[in-house]
């Protein structure tokens, strides 16, 4: 069930905040809103409904066990454990035909015939959030910062709640653990109010800006990827850049605004990431759940910057190239995280020695560019489609041309440019500060119809597929 | 921690805005609604007080299927250049029930998601395919069509389509397609008034030049000048057409390998066109994609996978050939030889 749909938006979602409000008790209102989450869920794909319940149940376990036990090496043991279950669950979905295939394809250059076999798995959808959103309960836990879940009611609906659950933002318990303690009585106004501008904001951020830009630019002229010119191939780079920053941000914005009505609060996942003045700042404001949760677990526990240059270049270069594999698994994703943990290496080396550029708005187009250039891997098919674009781009090759044709309306540019504009000189929603006049509340009933006309085509979120 | 939001400070005009928000929200949805069933554009509710125009013909055309009874055994797929095929006239000339789901701007993912979306409805017995297969159906669009990727009925039958959601009541009620159908419809019916409009679609799928063959009835010959005026920019079309698309060659033998698999007889042929327009495209793109179309058909045709029926100089030779909306569009009677043609049947269709 998508955001963007009829089946969410009249019916799931005004039942689920019914049902949330009306409900006399806490503890039926958490039962209620986590079968909620868990039909939600369902509605893509239910086999993989006990998945979660698994991996919810052995991190709630885990969890309580090491909060109780103060034998160190017994919770390192249940700690490993836990991860090794959580990982493993990945790897088995999401990473093993990736590595079996690698395997078999440099095996074969070898000439040696390792043949393992391909699980061909369906990818469970949030697989990616849900884990990280579970790892970072119980290893919060383990280093004694955060105390296990009251029941394990509480903790499913942390990981199931549907606003996050597969497509993030990653929320951390200790984001919610002081907001389970006060699940407010009432719909609170203010919070609503601010929860449907988020809502129908990033609903227009997709449906109205990604999903043009997709339909009218992205889609047919990466179609004749090996064919564009230099223009063309620039053009559809920048629709991309352009269609992930609104498809993501947008989805973001809706999960946020649906925790308000729930009376919850998400952490921040965008703050107008394409402003940035370098590559670091970038990432501070590009899917800052992610960023945060790499520097917290993986970033940090590595040593981060405080040993020599080279080992910061190195922990900059696993982090990205894990944050990379994180995305997807393929050697595209790679060649960006590695690409990314290069820039950031980098950015590290010339900010020691005072070598940036000195006026923000050349350093806001050079890191824009730079990310732009990393999109290529993102959403190129292969690696050998990435060359040939970049190639391309670079003006090392030359493309047939003669595609623009393809770009089906000329509403799309006007739509490119407005996006363009939107991305670099608005500031992200939560930002904003939104309008709370009532004759405002009929320009965004406007912005939300208007949104409604186009659901009849589905359009899922880019990010689910992580 | 991360960086959650701070709680908004409360405002005397929330109240206000929450209320206005969602009272308007009701009152915008609640009209369009209304609109869409008043005209009734995708034929969904039975309500239409309008004649709806065509728009969306994908989904129109898979909706009046679905209301076809008894279930059509042949059945017409093209493009715009195949709509005026007279299901009445295959009938009369075969004695089976038939139906035009011929679509605008087809391409042969359009043919494969047609025949898809035939073969899943209930008590389908199909048994024969007409296609016309113009060279645009075989140019490359940069992936689906969009039409047919926008289409709730076909989309999902489209090569590497996702699972049909097929006609939700949300989507029929206040999607695009519908809401724009219905605002066309009654700004149609306003602009025009009584006039009739320029398409109409029968219930078997036909479509009717509406005006074009009023005009016809009362014995005034389409304009001549327009006619040949079209020509140019049909040619120019095909100027940045340099070969065949390799995905959509592939799809149109999809499309027959899964018909002959299915025991569906597929019949193909080049859609005629005004013989001004056939001699105006002596040594154009148009002439060798045509070629190169025929080509392929034939090629089908040797592997038996469908049968490839030439019918361009038949009807180029046919008295009727003043009878085009366009240079490359027929109208009945033209259809009516065609139908003659593919049938091979010796009678004539009395339907014009």
């Amino acid at each position: 069930m998508l955001f963007n749909s009829y089946v969410f938006c009249l019916l799931f979602l005004p039942a689920v905040l019914a049902g949330w409000w009306l409900l006399p008790t806490t503890r039926a209102r958490l039962g209620f809103l986590t079968a909620a989450s868990y039909f939600f869920y369902g509605w893509w794909d239910w086999r993989f409904v006990p998945l979660m319940l698994a991996s919810t149940t052995a991190d709630f376990v885990a969890g309580s066990y090491i909060a109780r036990t103060s034998d160190p090496p017994r919770r390192r043991a249940c700690l490993i454990l836990l991860l090794c279950f959580n990982l493993g669950i990945l790897a088995v979905f999401k990473y093993y035909d990736f590595f079996a295939g690698s395997l078999n394809g440099i095996g074969s250059l070898f000439g040696a015939d390792m043949n393992l076999p391909l699980l061909r798995l369906v990818l469970p959808v949030g697989i990616s959030f849900y884990t990280f959103n579970s790892i970072s309960y119980t290893i919060d836990i383990y280093r004694g910062v955060l105390k296990p879940a009251r029941s394990i009611l509480e903790f499913s609906t942390f990981v199931a709640m549907f606003p996050h659950l597969v497509a993030g933002p990653i929320v951390r318990y200790a984001d919610l653990a002081p907001q389970f303690a006060r699940i407010p009585d009432r719909p609170d106004r203010a919070a609503w109010l601010v929860g449907c501008w988020f809502f129908v904001l990033g609903m227009a951020k997709k449906v109205l800006l990604a999903d043009l830009l997709a339909a009218h630019i992205v889609t047919p002229l990466w179609h004749q990827a090996g064919l564009l010119d230099a223009g063309e191939a620039w053009l559809a780079v920048l629709a991309y850049t352009l269609q992930i920053y609104f498809d993501f941000s947008g989805y973001s914005d809706m999960a946020i605004g649906l925790a308000f009505l729930l009376g919850f609060r998400f952490p921040q996942n965008f703050d107008a990431p394409y402003q940035s003045a370098n590559i670091s700042e970038f990432w501070r404001r590009w899917h800052m759940s992610l960023s945060f949760w790499l520097r917290d677990y993986l970033y940090i526990p590595l040593g981060g910057n405080q040993g020599s240059a080279g080992r910061t270049v190195g922990n900059l270069a696993l982090v990205m190239f894990l944050g990379g594999l994180w995305h997807g698994a393929a050697w595209t994703f790679v060649v960006w995280g590695l690409y990314h943990g290069a820039l950031l290496a980098g950015h590290s080396v010339l900010r020691r020695r005072g070598w940036v550029p000195r006026g923000r708005t050349l350093a806001v187009a050079c890191t824009f560019l730079a990310v732009m250039i990393g999109w290529v891997f993102f959403r190129a098919a292969t690696l050998s489609e990435a060359w040939q674009l970049l190639g391309v781009m670079s003006g090392w090759r030359s493309g047939q041309g003669g595609n623009l044709a393809l770009v089906t309306t000329p509403l799309a540019y006007p739509v490119l440019l407005l996006a363009l504009a939107i991305a670099w000189f608005i500031p992200d929603t939560w930002r904003l500060d939104l309008p709370r006049r009532p004759l405002w509340g009929v320009a965004l009933a406007m912005l939300f119809v208007l949104c409604m006309l186009r659901f009849a085509t589905p359009s899922p979120f880019l990010y689910f597929q992580f | 921690m991360t960086h959650p939001h701070a709680p908004p400070d409360p405002s005397p005009h929330d109240g206000g805005f929450l209320r206005v928000f969602f009272a308007a929200s009701a009152v915008l949805l609640g009209l369009l609604a209304l609109l869409v069933l008043l005209t009734d554009p995708l034929g969904r509710f039975g309500t239409g007080l309008i004649p709806p125009v065509v728009s969306s013909d994908r989904d129109q055309k898979a909706a009046l299927y679905r209301a076809r009874t008894p279930t059509p055994e042949i059945v017409v797929l093209g493009s715009s250049r195949s709509k005026t095929i007279a299901p009445a006239c295959l009938q009369q000339l075969t004695g089976r029930t038939a139906f035009n789901f011929a679509v605008n701007g087809a391409g042969s993912e359009d043919l494969v998601a047609i025949l898809g979306f035939l073969r899943a409805q209930p008590g389908s017995r199909i048994r024969t395919l007409y296609a016309g297969v113009d060279p645009e159906m075989l140019q490359s669009a940069g992936g689906v069509h969009r039409a047919l990727e926008g289409s709730r009925f076909l989309a999902g039958y489209a090569p590497g389509g996702a699972v049909p959601e097929g006609g939700t009541l949300g989507a029929d009620l206040f999607g695009w397609q519908a809401v724009s159908a219905a605002v066309q419809s009654i700004g149609s019916r306003l602009v025009s008034g009584d006039r009739l409009p320029e398409f109409s679609l029968d219930a078997d799928g036909l479509q009717h030049y509406s005006r074009a063959e009023a005009a016809l009835r009362q014995g005034t010959a389409p304009d001549q000048t327009q006619l040949l005026g079209s020509i140019p920019g049909i040619l120019a079309r095909y100027e940045s057409f340099p070969r065949l698309d390799s995905e959509r060659v592939a799809a149109l033998r999809l499309f027959a390998t899964e018909a002959h698999q299915a025991g569906i007889e597929v019949v193909t042929f080049i859609p005629p066109v005004h013989p001004a327009f056939e001699r105006a495209a002596a040594g154009t793109a148009w002439r060798s994609r045509t070629e190169e179309t025929v080509a392929l058909l034939s090629a089908l045709h040797q592997e038996r996978l469908l049968r490839y029926v030439e019918v361009r100089e038949l009807i180029a030779a046919s008295p009727d050939t003043t009878r085009y909306v366009d240079a490359i569009h027929f109208l009945a009677p033209v259809a009516a030889a065609l139908a003659q043609a593919l049938t091979g049947s010796p009678d004539r269709c009395a339907l014009q």
